[in-house]
């Protein structure tokens, strides 16, 4: 179970850092993604690694 | 759940406001659930000397997730704390170790820690209590659930919380002014804690609100910082390291199966090698003391109990012979 959350994780990350992160959810840059917050009211689910 | 959130990744810490984002830099994966005001929820990512999935689950990341919705939904427009836009350093590339490096360089995580300790440091402002960032739940004698980072698993008996009546079961819901759903709210709200004095928990019991403070006494927030990416950087470094012996190498030189033993690396760094050790050097002790330590906890055991400058002895066989090599323990080991 915590391997997985951490293959997870780790797919999730390599997804946004790759070729692949066109449709990838994930910002890198954080004013855009306060901006995003800000205009959809959600919280920023934000990760360091 | 991740649709109700704005998600965001970053990896490099050069540009990042440390004012905004402070948490344990050490750790190889943090989240933190935030407004667009820079308030912080919640966070989710801890760990200690154990293996390092530990204290990580999906279900607590889950549960994490929820209160962090739910406070959000509380309060949309929350704002930080004014002290906490009060800190000196703005970012990670202001320290002045982060100056030194080349201008595009990438900053990791836990080389912040790195730089905020070589500055308290050369500004004579290092205390070894500033080696135990981020002190772990069991510190207060209390271990939480992996699964739902808010809820009381065991009280130790003895233990600092113990005297206010906490128990198996009970939820967490403040500790030191920092509202709790994870672990690592917990060791974020005693880092921000002093090193003695008191600080106010509160938690619910069957749906009950129940308030208690907390008495911290000197040496509360030392931990094992063995696992930490930053041990390497806290001063002294004398600059030994290298794979721990097994216990059939162990026995072949006549040591006991617990006791301290590990092979120099080959690279030998510049201030270790002017005192004589060699790669391959056995490395079995210090100042005549027999320690049950692994080669982390060793070099987190130096950092505790000496300081840059003072002479140690390290015992050590070289070709299964004992000698014995005094060092004077530098900041780094290559100056």
């Amino acid at each position: 179970m915590k391997s997985q959350l951490l293959g997870t994780l780790v797919v999730v990350a390599a997804m946004s850092g790759s070729g692949l992160a066109e449709d990838s959810p994930w910002l890198s840059n954080y004013d855009e993604a306060k901006q995003a917050a800000r205009q959809k009211n959600l919280p920023m689910f934000v990760v360091f690694r | 759940m991740a649709d109700q959130f704005v998600l965001v990744r970053i990896v490099n810490m050069r540009g990042v406001d440390l004012r905004v984002f402070d948490f344990d830099f050490d750790l190889t994966w943090a989240a933190l659930f935030m407004n667009a005001d820079d308030f912080v929820h919640g966070r989710y990512g801890a760990r200690d000397e154990g293996p390092a999935e530990a204290g990580l689950s999906l279900s607590g990341l889950k549960y994490a997730m929820q209160q962090a919705l739910e406070s959000h939904r509380e309060n949309p427009n929350a704002r930080p704390k004014p002290r906490l836009l009060e800190a000196n350093r703005i970012r990670v590339e202001m320290y002045p170790a982060a100056r030194r490096l080349k201008a595009d360089a990438c900053i990791h995580c836990h080389q912040v820690h790195d730089f905020q300790t070589d500055e308290a440091f050369d500004g004579m402002k290092w205390s070894k209590d500033m080696m135990w960032r981020f002190p772990p739940a069991k510190n207060l004698g209390i271990t939480l659930d992996v699964d739902q980072g808010d809820r009381v698993k065991s009280v130790m008996r003895g233990g600092i919380a113990a005297a206010t009546g906490l128990t198996a079961g009970d939820v967490l819901s403040a500790l030191n002014g920092v509202r709790i759903s994870s672990q690592a709210d917990v060791q974020y709200a005693l880092h921000q804690a002093p090193n003695s004095g008191r600080i106010r928990l509160s938690w619910t019991r069957n749906g009950l609100p129940h308030t208690d403070q907390i008495e911290l006494t000197a040496g509360w927030r030392k931990s094992d910082i063995s696992w930490r990416a930053s041990m390497w950087n806290t001063p002294p470094a004398p600059g030994v390291y290298g794979r721990n012996l097994t216990d059939e190498q162990k026995e072949k030189l006549g040591l006991a199966k617990n006791r301290l033993a590990f092979s120099q690396g080959n690279f030998v760094p510049p201030n270790t090698r002017k005192a004589g050790i060699r790669g391959g050097d056995v490395i079995i002790g210090v100042d005549g003391k027999t320690l049950d330590l692994k080669m982390l906890q060793f070099n987190a055991y130096i950092r505790e109990h000496y300081g840059v400058g003072d002479t140690v002895t390290f015992d050590i066989l070289r070709n299964g012979k004992p000698i014995k090599i005094p060092m004077k323990l530098p900041k780094h080991p290559r100056y």
